[in-house]
């Protein structure tokens, strides 16, 4: 069985005005309550991926939209990441709720997040 | 989750890794069960050597295209095409990787927090919350999530558990090449071996943030203040003309308070 996407993730110059944005829009509960002030999205629907939105500074890139992918085990993918041609933006980090996550590129050089959930 | 990076749409001619890993991935399409090793002993190398060349810990000799080439039944042209690409710095994707570095380099310095958020990490009172770190700061969460990612990405941080955040930077020293494009930080080591740079001029920067006991803080700041007077010093006592012109910046002030308050 293949590797389930299983949410979205907007990078963000301007977090508060795009989250009110999508909840004008489609009516998405953002909630901030966590221990990386992370904005979680939930749509509200029972269908579908929920997501989140992470802020970039003035001079960093550009806004983009990732999407994030379950894995076994975060180092074992970062290294078949290498290994099929992509590469590591951010190496595996440990969030406070327990999961630990990686940020990787494809061959294309598109952004990909990891996520282990924690046991 | 944090997560940031900056994608660059110029591409790079494709080198002999990326043509190595786009077989391998071919062979696993075709047959789910194929592995790293199997293609390795096809080309009668050793797992491990394939899997440091495959990630680029390692890199390709003349003699290694050219054997792994004739073992794909690759022509010859192309074999040689790929040697001299592997003779060839790969400046394109140095110039890129160079000028994020630069950008996340000069901003960690630039802006005072990057080195506080790693200097708390320290500290025996440390909460791996954002939400603390920017009150203890006075910052946003925003303005910190931006900070880690920055630290993340440049390996400065590790955020090893749910509670154990480590800083990996240790103290921002580092002498740099003055030709370079202005990254000074602990990486410049890494910015002189993409560029190439070889002057001899060389500038010098060391900066810290450190937690200190309130009571050593006058001290300190007078131990700074003698530093700058025996620069002048030894400048006065040097009998040759001053042909150079440099910037000395000596700074010492408080970032973040957290003595227990009064109720």
């Amino acid at each position: 069985m293949g590797q389930p996407v299983v949410q979205f993730q907007i990078l963000a110059r301007n977090p508060d005005a795009l989250t009110a944005f999508y909840a004008k829009l489609f009516g998405w509960q953002v909630n901030a309550d966590n221990a990386m002030g992370y904005r979680t999205v939930d749509t509200g629907s029972d269908r579908g991926i929920n997501g989140g939105v992470w802020p970039i500074g003035p001079t960093e890139g550009h806004p983009l939209v990732q999407l994030f992918v379950e894995v076994d085990d975060v180092a074992a993918s970062v290294t078949k990441v290498e290994q099929l041609g992509g590469r590591v933006v951010i190496p595996p980090q440990a969030l406070p709720d327990g999961d630990r996550l990686a940020i990787v590129l494809d061959t294309e050089g598109l952004s990909l997040g990891l996520m282990q959930r924690r046991v | 989750m944090k997560a940031h990076v900056l994608t660059d749409p110029t591409p790079a001619p494709r080198r002999f890794r990326q043509f190595l890993q786009e077989e391998l991935a071919s062979r696993c399409v075709r047959n789910p069960r194929y592995s790293l090793r199997a293609f390795a002993r096809y080309l009668r190398l050793d797992h491990s050597t394939l899997s440091q060349l495959l990630r680029g810990r390692r890199r390709f000799t003349a003699r290694t295209v050219e054997r792994i080439g004739t073992r794909l039944s690759l022509a010859p042209a192309v074999i040689t095409q790929f040697v001299e690409l592997e003779r060839t710095p790969p400046e394109s994707w140095a110039a890129r990787e160079l000028r994020q570095l630069s950008r996340d380099a000069s901003l960690s310095l630039a802006e005072w927090h990057h080195s506080a958020i790693l200097e708390l990490t320290r500290l025996a009172s440390f909460r791996p919350d954002v939400r603390w770190i920017a009150r203890v700061l006075d910052l946003s969460v925003d303005d910190v999530n931006v900070a880690v990612t920055r630290l993340a990405r440049l390996g400065l941080l590790d955020m090893q558990s749910a509670t154990t955040w480590v800083d990996k930077a240790g103290n921002a020293e580092a002498r740099i090449d003055v030709r370079s494009v202005g990254v000074v930080s602990a990486l410049a080591g890494r910015a002189r071996a993409l560029t190439g740079s070889n002057s001899t001029r060389a500038a010098h920067y060391s900066a810290t943030t450190i937690a200190v006991p309130d009571l050593t803080s006058q001290r300190i700041a007078e131990r700074v203040e003698q530093f700058r007077r025996e620069i002048g010093q030894m400048l006065d006592s040097v009998d040759a003309e001053r042909d150079q012109v440099y910037r000395l910046e000596l700074a010492f002030f408080p970032v973040a308070d957290l003595s227990p308050t009064e109720s």
